[in-house]
């Protein structure tokens, strides 16, 4: 993976000079083999980068002019890494501050899920406080006890309204998107029953009994699919997709059963939004729709001109508790 | 000899749109990566190919895979090697047909290139080349979410010796095996790079 005696395999590939019968056995494991070609992958950058900062050995820089840099492919990989590189110097001075991801906000979601009785709440957020020393050992703990159970209360109500936010907004591209899609029907049906509105009141929210899941872009390799689970009472299903990068304004929505390729719910023009760092797409569904089955979300960025683009897939399975 | 090369490995067969997607059906092995996998294996084909010096790797990796599509297409089903392999199997002879091509129409002074030349050229692009392609970088990693961008950046930072411990850490910290942190990086850094490039070019 990194440029290191480990894979040193790797990299005397890399610049050709292995025996030729090794290198068409590395030549095959590089097409046919998922595993071998994604750490020769890797390790192609982590070379090109020791090269741009001067850290491969002496023999390694000749045979690399010699052979690597024959290729205007390869050369331009050199390019991107000089960028990079310059990039990186640039911002040396300037913290990298990594957001912790993935699974851990997915174990928060359970914890919370337990205290808050099966309505997951959503990001988590980290509280770090800080104490003067001179307070003493037993008034500093006792201080940290308050703060530590002000705070978990804080966090427990933003929280909920986090959820409820959620499940709101939702609902309401959802409803828009009813009412973009069915202007016609629904003024021929409020014309025909001028109360119905007034009569069947939509569910207020607070009384409304929500699940809600955190999709992460799926890996390749990756295990089995996250579990999305609800319970009989449950009246709307929340999914919450991290996007991977934002290139568009809107998105389309499929949720597909992987098996038949059925369509379970699909959504016309969901808008994605920022919390924090992350940018996120939600939508709210009946759990009816779902069957205990796996199923696929598709999104697709809306382009200016209408057609689409299929920017990732996270596939879940669907049980019912 | 470029201009010869790469006109002869171009093919008058090209595949229809359900041979086509067979193909991806074949190559997705039960699991519809929505052409991912097509992607991934032209990109294994295009490095192969250029490894192996050829200057049109991007044709020969199509050609390869145009034959294996009329190949399924003509059969039905390929079952004598798993997808990457057959891929592997005729990527070969596409090489070894363009070999023979090559050195029969190639002159001797065509085939000799100056590596000292290439590695000048290639080691200090010019500063207007160097601040657009920085420019071009800034722009795709804003682009990128930004635990994205976190990722590539803290990925890739630092001296060799003290990358090894650095990933492990962040491995830890995100939650995933060092392999599979590997992968993500290197997926956001293709897409940097080809952001990079298309900014670059200019389109």
């Amino acid at each position: 993976m990194t440029y290191n005696p480990l894979d040193r395999l790797l990299t005397q590939y890399l610049l050709g000079s292995l025996p030729s019968e090794e290198i068409e056995r590395l030549d095959e494991l590089s097409i046919a083999d998922d595993d071998f070609a994604a750490k020769l992958n890797s390790a192609e950058k982590d070379l090109v980068d020791a090269y741009v900062r001067g850290e491969l050995p002496a023999e390694d820089v000749h045979q690399f002019k010699s052979a690597y840099l024959s290729s205007p492919k390869r050369r331009e990989k050199v390019r991107f890494a000089e960028t990079f590189l310059s990039f990186q110097r640039r911002a040396a001075t300037r913290p990298v501050v990594v957001r912790a991801g993935v699974t851990r906000s997915e174990k928060h979601e359970s914890v919370w899920k337990r205290l808050l009785g099966g309505v997951w709440s959503g990001t988590s957020r980290s509280s770090n406080a800080r104490f003067a020393p001179q307070w003493g050992l037993a008034g500093a703990a006792l201080l940290l006890l308050i703060a530590s159970g002000y705070l978990l209360n804080t966090n427990l109500e933003l929280r909920q309204q986090v959820s409820r936010a959620d499940a709101e907004r939702a609902l309401l591209a959802q409803k828009e998107q009813q009412l973009q899609h069915q202007p016609a029907a629904g003024q021929a049906a409020n014309a025909a029953n001028p109360g119905t509105e007034k009569n069947n009141p939509q569910p207020s929210i607070d009384h409304l009994k929500v699940a809600a899941f955190v999709l992460m872009p799926p890996l390749r390799g990756s295990g089995s699919p996250p579990i999305v689970s609800w319970s009989a009472g449950t009246d709307l299903v929340v999914l919450k997709l991290e996007l991977e990068s934002s290139d568009f304004a809107t998105y389309q929505v499929v949720i597909e059963d992987s098996a038949t390729r059925q369509i379970a719910w699909q959504g016309a023009s969901v808008k994605p939004f920022s919390e924090g760092d992350r940018r996120t797409v939600s939508f709210a569904l009946p759990p009816n729709l779902l069957k205990p089955a796996n199923y696929l979300v598709q999104l697709k960025g809306i382009r200016s001109n209408g057609t689409t683009e299929l920017v990732s897939s996270y596939p879940f399975r669907s049980v019912i508790k | 000899m470029r201009q010869i090369s790469r006109s002869k490995v171009k093919r008058d067969w090209a595949p229809t749109e359900p041979a086509f997607r067979r193909f991806l059906d074949w190559l997705d092995e039960g699991h519809d990566s929505k052409g991912e996998r097509y992607l991934e294996m032209r990109q294994r084909l295009v490095r192969y190919f250029d490894h192996k010096q050829c200057v049109a790797a991007d044709d020969l990796a199509d050609e390869t895979l145009n034959r294996v599509v009329r190949r399924l297409e003509e059969e039905g089903t390929i079952t004598d090697a798993t997808p990457p392999h057959y891929c592997y199997i005729v990527a070969k002879f596409v090489f070894l047909e363009h070999l023979r091509l090559v050195r029969h129409e190639v002159t001797s002074d065509d085939s000799e290139f100056d590596s000292a030349a290439i590695a000048a050229s290639s080691s200090a692009p010019p500063d207007q080349t160097a601040h657009k392609m920085l420019d071009c970088l800034d722009l795709c990693l804003q682009k990128l979410a930004t635990g994205e961008r976190d990722l590539i950046l803290e990925y890739y930072r630092g001296e060799q010796g003290e990358k090894i411990q650095r990933r492990r850490e962040l491995a830890e910290k995100l939650e995933l095996s060092t392999n599979a942190l590997s992968i993500r990086a290197c997926r956001i850094r293709d897409r940097l790079e080809q952001c990079v490039g298309r900014c670059s070019a200019g389109s």
